[in-house]
């Protein structure tokens, strides 16, 4: 709306349009001029945008934390009830199975609480994922029309949206700031894998009586309908390949297959492990996320939060 | 003898106040140590392979835990230096108060031994104003030196035994008895408490009542001392 009104309310004389040449073919230096509030507007929206849902992922992964360790405990407690010391309370009819079946019940509540965290996490990654692909701002309508507008999708061939690689504030071109957020996404979307591979195991811990095969969820299962068409914003999901790319650790090649076998039922040992794993973030670096919007909040000369 | 007094119950007051920030470090300290016990305590757990279930088809893992779980630690152990230097601050501040005391009485005008311990009424004698600020520097000295040797003998390698036992011994501030803090500042507002129970005298409540009992008590004790 405000590149609409600088458009009509300055327009340059056709002499000094000439004598500047742009390097970018697509964009006559009268849009040039006029992307460049509406890109530091776009690049501003995003980046407080990427702020809002690293702190919406930041909740969701500790709520989900809770109701794992919640998941894990309630679990434990069932398991070890038969050999558990009740006291006076031995006596009272059917006091173990009441006990067992309410953790049951507590479990099948933690289950469903840990898996919508798990959704909004997934919802949170895929909105950065948009965000650090909207950097770019983009000519719209006609080239030389005077009244210059822009979107962030492409119109014209010729336009990368990039500005033709100018600073878009003091020094930051385009894909700089792409190149940040890509950076930032990148941890996102690989710890998302990881904790996913934990809410599989989580889900699947299930007090069951008897030795018999129980029926385990299994990587490729979709979590909660409509998983696999979320995953794929991020990436984590190809169009071909609809069972999710398996996880990996940062900067490492993603494991081939998971063919490991754990023996079930699990300890209390290997559970807190998960619960660890889920807990340390590994493959988010904390301290280089903060890096990144401080780098940002100065180049753009805006505190985000 | 009474500006001299006010002067001194001054300086009690700074030096409360610097105990309520000693509090305060108290309850960060805690915090903080409570968190690095449970990742020293989960390190024996996590070293070991074969506790890593399925996830050990995720090359790397283990290391990449362990690593985040010791940078973590690390930042903790730093916040505790951190905080440790607070602390100083904190003793540093007090025997600063005590020996502002000592100056003013002392240099003030020559005390001669016999009047540093004049009683009279419901005020300290300055004898006693003086080694009470004294003591309560003391007392934070001690127990500083007690923390810093605690925080520093914290590391991965203690044994789950070692970090429980060394937690008690920071909650517990076994230097810094509470009531002979208490007994302190009772006699040195003894006064004050008097006046304001005085005001209330009409009140039912008894607790006040109980309380200075023991304060004139403690003060018939302390002319009697001084004969």
């Amino acid at each position: 709306m405000e590149a609409k009104a600088n458009a009509t309310g300055t327009p340059l004389p056709p002499s000094k349009v000439s004598s500047s040449r742009n390097p970018n073919p697509g964009l006559s230096p009268s849009p040039t001029r006029l992307w460049r509030p509406a890109a530091q507007r776009n690049i501003r929206n995003q980046w407080s945008k990427l702020l809002s849902n690293k702190e919406r992922w930041a909740s969701a992964a500790s709520e989900g934390r809770s109701q794992a360790t919640s998941l894990v405990n309630a679990y434990l407690s069932q398991r070890y009830m038969p050999a558990m010391e009740l006291g006076v309370l031995k006596d009272m009819p059917g006091i173990r199975q009441k006990a067992c079946d309410k953790l049951t019940r507590k479990q099948e509540m933690y289950r469903k609480l840990l898996l919508s965290s798990y959704n909004d996490m997934v919802l949170a990654v895929a909105e950065l994922v948009k965000s650090a692909r909207s950097m770019r701002c983009f000519l719209k309508g006609p080239i030389a029309s005077p009244l210059a507008q822009f979107s962030d999708i492409p119109e014209h061939e010729n336009d990368p949206g990039d500005g033709g690689g100018i600073p878009v504030f003091s020094s930051f071109s385009i894909t700089y700031f792409e190149n940040l957020a890509h950076e930032l996404v990148e941890m996102f979307v690989s710890e998302l894998s990881l904790k996913r591979f934990l809410v599989v195991e989580f889900l699947s811990i299930k007090h069951e009586e008897g030795e018999g095969q129980i029926d385990r969820l299994k990587w490729s299962d979709e979590l909660y309908s409509g998983e696999f068409q979320d995953l794929t914003i991020s990436g984590l999901c190809s169009e071909k390949n609809v069972e999710p790319l398996l996880p990996s650790l940062r900067g490492q090649q993603s494991c081939t297959s998971l063919t490991t076998q754990a023996d079930y039922p699990l300890s209390s040992d290997v559970l807190q492990v998960y619960l660890t794993t889920w807990l340390a973030d590994v493959n988010i670096d904390m301290n280089r996320i903060n890096d990144i919007f401080t780098i940002v909040e100065e180049e753009t000369q805006v505190k985000l939060s | 003898m009474e500006t001299m007094v006010r002067k001194l119950q001054q300086k009690y007051k700074k030096a409360r106040e610097d105990m309520l920030k000693w509090d305060e470090l108290q309850s960060r300290l805690l915090s903080l140590f409570k968190s690095a016990t449970s990742i020293i305590n989960r390190l024996e757990v996590l070293a070991e392979a074969k506790n890593y279930g399925v996830l050990r088809s995720i090359s790397g893992i283990r290391e990449a835990l362990l690593g985040k779980q010791m940078e973590t630690l690390e930042m903790i152990f730093r916040s505790m230096r951190e905080t440790m230097k607070e602390f100083h601050g904190i003793v540093l501040s007090l025997e600063k108060i005590a020996r502002d005391a000592w100056q003013l009485v002392k240099g003030g005008s020559a005390q001669t031994s016999k009047q540093m311990k004049v009683q009279i009424g419901l005020w300290p004698n300055l004898a006693y104003c003086l080694d009470g600020l004294r003591s309560i520097y003391e007392m934070h000295q001690s127990e500083y030196i007690l923390k810093l040797s605690v925080v520093s003998s914290l590391t991965w390698k203690c044994s789950t035994t070692d970090a429980a036992a060394f937690g008690q011994l920071l909650v517990d501030q076994p230097n810094i008895p509470k009531d002979e803090v208490q007994a302190i500042y009772d006699i040195i507002f003894a006064e004050e408490i008097w006046t304001n129970a005085c005001l209330c005298s009409n009140c039912e409540g008894k607790t006040d009542c109980e309380r200075l009992e023991t304060i004139s008590q403690a003060c018939t004790k302390l002319s009697e001392d001084n004969e």
